[in-house]
């Protein structure tokens, strides 16, 4: 995971020939400042429209370099900015499909639910009686959903780049990179909120 | 005895050839590599059948101009045993350093028609006498027609198959074989339209080994015989040699390795095709034995006790591995060589290899062992969100031993299955780290698999409970060494006694040299007394 940032950093240097000790002061020398690890490894991209769904929905994707994605609420989302109480999180989408019955094995995520950009993970039910769905924003498969937003839902709110991810996805390779660059960027996204 | 005369004759006679009118007599006893033994002694010449003032069955045979043996096609004649030696195909063997050799022949298919052939004529003739099938296998005469000969020109010792590492097989070829086999076609008409029309599910091969001896089976001896001459004609060409392989079991060399670089993974990584890093612990290590013994790294595989991650150091005594030499011509690795190959590896520096040795296949289960069930040390240095306070260094240190929930670590999920695994921490000791108030210096000994990493982070709750957690903030972590796989294997090489070697050169000596500054350099040096220079700042 390390790799991450100090093959960037070093890309082009050729392989330390100097003194075995040298070379780790270098590597650590790159890194001053504290980063989360949701900073390191993750490049964070928003969604705010999905074809087909007329408002805004304010989440944002984390795509880690192996390309598996971690979904989560935007700064702008309503929950994150009015403060909202989460009063329960739903996971169960339809008569028929719980998100919770996931169930993935092997390698290759077999049996993992399909997802469509817009199909819903889960809804967020506030105390104030507002209900807001959580798209997928990716299309794939969808691998883990955060269980500990079942008995501690404001997770979501408290560490919502960290502990309180609603899921993990694994998006359709082929379309990996169209699906990251149909995305905004930060600043792009802040921008957007100011006008 | 008569009836054993009289076969032997007769079948020298319609134009076996010695060996294989030897092999009819069915006596399980008769030493092949000496049938003239058993001949004299059973006088068997003084009964030799005469015909034209000449007799057929002559103690010095190789004078007489002989035919293609009516069965085994002269492959227990000297003409196919001369062809052998002389073929510039059996040179390969010669490389190999083995003292010892087996050896086994591919026949042409035509054989097992001819042998039928001969089955279908020795039970009409002489029906008493022959039984069928107890006539002693062409392949095993074969051999001990050959391994004399074969050693003596090999300067190889023949040795008994199943215990033999260095096999010689020899291909025969046929000129005839397909103009012969054709006669299985009206044999086995039916059979044999099916597989001309079904090429693809034969795999275009109309006679085959196996195909062949179905459609004998399924024929009966008056089918044959309308199809087929009994006993069969005299061939008038003799086996060619079509090519010769060898192959030698794989031999093991085992070691450890210790890594200095952080930007260096175990194997080649390659993603899309494209090798991304310049070199890797197993290209280092292949590349050296290839420039001290010569063997191609397309013949050596590598394996270990585990993995670090390429960010992540291996120090003190290293991580056991293992390289399996596939076909190995050179066998003999003398203690110098070994010696020489961890030099060369040790040369640039990245990573070192001790205790080079050759192991037994059946040491390597070890290895697995280790990788699954010995503990691990490391050192690690971790950043933390905030000052760090003795309080929290506390926390960690009266923990003793953590059983941990560990949810396969995203940074891995795209290539491991998803699950949820039980793991100890055995041991933690953390430690502030002098002018550098956000970080810990941590050492901790875990149950094997346990991903060290996202114990200190936590990977967003996924590995419960984790440093961060125990102290009560974020934390993440910037340095891992390994400092210990606590695996006995494989035995320690005594560095210091070269006995074994006929001159201790100057070479040794700088060897010995560079592994004890090595050990020295990576059990003094933690992590963090590297980074006091490194002035990590809060932002
Ligand atoms: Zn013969």
């Amino acid at each position: 995971m390390l790799l991450c940032t100090t093959k960037q950093l070093d890309l082009n240097k050729p392989l330390p020939q100097r003194n075995i000790l040298e070379s780790i002061a270098d590597k650590i020398n790159d890194k001053k400042i504290f980063l989360s690890v949701h900073e390191r490894y993750y490049e964070h991209k928003y969604c705010v429209a999905l074809p087909g769904i007329s408002q805004d929905i304010h989440q944002k994707v984390g795509f880690h370099t192996n390309r598996v994605c971690l979904l989560s609420l935007a700064e702008n989302h309503p929950i994150r900015k009015e403060d909202k109480n989460i009063s329960r999180i739903n996971f169960k989408v339809s008569e028929t499909l719980d998100r919770l019955q996931n169930k993935v094995s092997g390698k290759s995520k077999r049996g993992a639910q399909k997802l469509h950009k817009s199909s819903i993970i889960c809804y967020i039910e506030c105390s104030d009686d507002t209900n807001y769905p959580v798209y997928s924003c990716v299309e794939g498969k969808l691998v883990e959903i955060n269980d500990k937003l079942i008995t501690n839902p404001n997770l979501l709110k408290a560490k919502p780049d960290s502990d309180g991810y609603i899921a993990l996805l694994l998006p359709v390779l082929s379309m990996y990179e169209d699906l990251k660059s149909s995305m905004l960027t930060k600043e792009q996204y802040f921008c957007l909120g100011s006008i | 005895m008569e009836e054993e005369f009289k076969l032997f004759n007769d079948l020298l006679n319609i134009g076996c050839c010695k060996l294989c009118a030897v092999r009819y007599l069915c006596k399980k006893h008769i030493d092949f590599s000496n049938v003239e033994e058993y001949l004299f002694e059973n006088r068997f010449h003084e009964n030799a059948v005469k015909t034209d003032d000449e007799t057929i069955y002559n103690m010095d045979y190789k004078k007489i101009k002989t035919n293609p043996c009516i069965v085994c096609l002269g492959l227990l004649q000297e003409e196919s045993l001369t062809q052998i030696i002389q073929s510039d195909k059996l040179e390969k063997a010669k490389q190999y350093d083995s003292e010892v050799f087996t050896c086994s022949i591919s026949m042409p298919a035509a054989i097992l028609l001819r042998e039928r052939s001969m089955q279908i004529y020795l039970k009409s003739q002489f029906p008493t006498f022959y039984k069928e099938n107890t006539e002693i296998p062409l392949n095993r005469v074969w051999k001990v027609f050959v391994k004399n000969e074969l050693g003596r020109y090999l300067q190889k010792e023949f040795e008994n198959s199943d215990t033999c590492n260095f096999s010689i097989n020899v291909a025969m070829s046929y000129a005839l074989d397909i103009e012969e086999l054709d006669h299985l076609r009206k044999m086995q008409p039916k059979m044999y339209l099916e597989r001309a029309t079904q090429r693809r599910k034969y795999n275009c091969e109309l006679f085959s080994r196996k195909g062949v001896i179905t459609a004998l089976s399924n024929t009966p001896s008056n089918n044959f015989m309308t199809n087929y001459p009994v006993p069969p004609e005299i061939p008038s060409e003799f086996l060619q040699v079509k090519d010769i392989e060898c192959k030698h079991n794989s031999i093991f060399f085992a070691g450890r390795y210790t890594k200095y670089s952080r930007d260096l993974s175990q194997s080649p990584w390659i993603i899309d095709g494209v090798k991304t890093m310049e070199t890797s612990v197993q290209e280092i290590i292949f590349d050296s034995i290839k420039n001290v013994l010569g063997i191609s790294e397309n013949n050596l595989k590598f394996s270990s006790s585990g993995r670090e991650d390429c960010d992540v150091r291996c120090l003190g005594k290293g991580r056991p591995f293992y390289i399996e030499v596939l076909d190995p011509v050179k066998t003999q690795i003398s203690f110098k060589e070994f010696r020489e190959i961890e030099k060369e590896v040790n040369k640039a520096a990245l990573i070192g290899v001790f205790h080079l040795q050759n192991v037994d296949r059946s040491e390597l289960t070890k290895v697995k062992e280790g990788e699954e069930e010995k503990t691990k040390d490391y050192n690690a240095l971790c950043l933390s969100r905030d000052p760090v306070t003795q309080e929290q260094l506390d926390k960690i240190n009266v923990c003793g031993k953590v059983e941990i929930l560990q949810k396969t670590p995203i940074r891995v999920l795209h290539r491991r299955p998803l699950a949820i695994r039980n793991k100890t921490i055995y041991e933690m000791k953390a430690k502030a780290v002098e002018g550098e108030p956000n970080l810990i210096d941590l050492h901790l000994n875990t149950q094997a698999g346990t991903y060290v990493k996202e114990f200190v982070h936590g990977d967003f709750g996924r590995t419960t409970p984790n440093i961060g957690e125990i102290i009560g903030t974020e934390v993440d972590i910037i340095a891992l060494d390994v400092t210990a796989i606590n695996l006995d294997w494989p035995r320690e090489i005594e560095y210091g006694s070269n006995d074994h070697t006929t001159s201790s050169d100057n070479n040794d000596i700088s060897c010995r040299l560079i592994f004890s500054t090595l050990v020295a350099a990576t059990s003094c040096y933690t992590i963090w007394e590297v980074t006091a220079a490194a002035r990590i700042t809060k932002c």
